[in-house]
């Protein structure tokens, strides 16, 4: 059986131009193409190979392997063995989002691999970034709040 | 579609079936690419082309579509969490950002 090529995660192609700050996060889940499940071509070329996790302790575990083994420098949080994150963002098998200051969704990136678009999801941090630089000069200005700011523009 | 069945629409396809499938993938995700700022509309774009597939090629790319328009949109609450940092008993909550800083989320796995 072979499987479609994952050009994602194993490469480390999607993590590339993430940018290095405070309050990103990469949030790991269940494996995509665990060898016990729909195994990939490239992930056994390359011997990425992992069981889907049995417990949390080997999620975290294999979390680690994957941070260091990419170099990651985002700080990694584990999902739950509910997979009740992985559920409500619809996660499988990648995905990237951006939260913005009140709270609400400002990016809803496609779904990986083949509506994963990392310069869109760029291009929306760096427009969060100055939009929230703005608003805390506006903060400083008027006195308001920044989420009320936020929510007003 | 929970991942096991979505994983199956998938898989299970032979080489040929597999091959149109990926042809099909990119050509969306060119058009998509085209259509800049569209990207919410895959599932538009896909019922416009009205595509000469088989059913196993349509049953996979509408599973891939179904899967992309998952998850909180733009404009909706954020889903709240409270999980564990690798490596140390932190926990982040998310909604505890709300207010102070956006927060950009990376999710995935290793395989």
């Amino acid at each position: 059986m072979t499987s479609i090529p994952c050009p994602g995660w194993a490469s480390g192609r999607g993590l590339q131009p993430v940018p290095k700050r405070d309050g990103v996060f990469i949030v790991y889940v269940q494996e995509a193409h665990p060898i016990d499940g729909w195994q990939s071509d490239c992930n056994a070329t390359e011997g990425v190979l992992f069981q889907q996790h049995q417990d949390y302790c080997e999620q975290e575990a294999v979390a680690n392997t994957c941070s260091l083994d990419l170099r990651i420098g985002i700080p990694v949080l584990i999902e739950e063995m509910d997979n009740a994150i992985y559920e409500a963002y619809g996660t499988a098998p990648e995905r990237l989002y951006i939260v913005s200051v009140d709270g609400k969704m400002t990016c809803h990136g496609g779904a990986g691999p083949h509506f994963f678009d990392v310069d869109e999801w760029e291009h929306a941090i760096e427009t969060c970034l100055k939009n929230q630089a703005s608003l805390s000069k506006l903060q400083i200005s008027n006195g308001r709040g920044v989420r009320a700011a936020w929510i007003k523009r | 579609m929970d991942k096991a069945t979505s994983d199956e629409k998938v898989m299970f396809l032979t080489p040929d079936v597999r091959s149109e499938y990926r042809e099909v993938i990119s050509g969306l995700r060119s058009e998509l690419k085209a259509a800049a700022g569209s990207r919410n509309s895959i599932k538009t774009l896909w019922e416009s082309r009205n595509a000469e597939v088989s059913f196993e090629v349509r049953e996979a790319v509408e599973s891939v579509i179904g899967r992309d328009g998952m998850g909180p949109k733009v404009g909706q609450p954020a889903v709240d969490c409270d999980l564990k940092m690798m490596g140390s008993q932190e926990r982040v909550r998310l909604s505890s950002f709300k207010g102070k800083r956006p927060v950009p989320l990376i999710f995935g796995s290793y395989t």
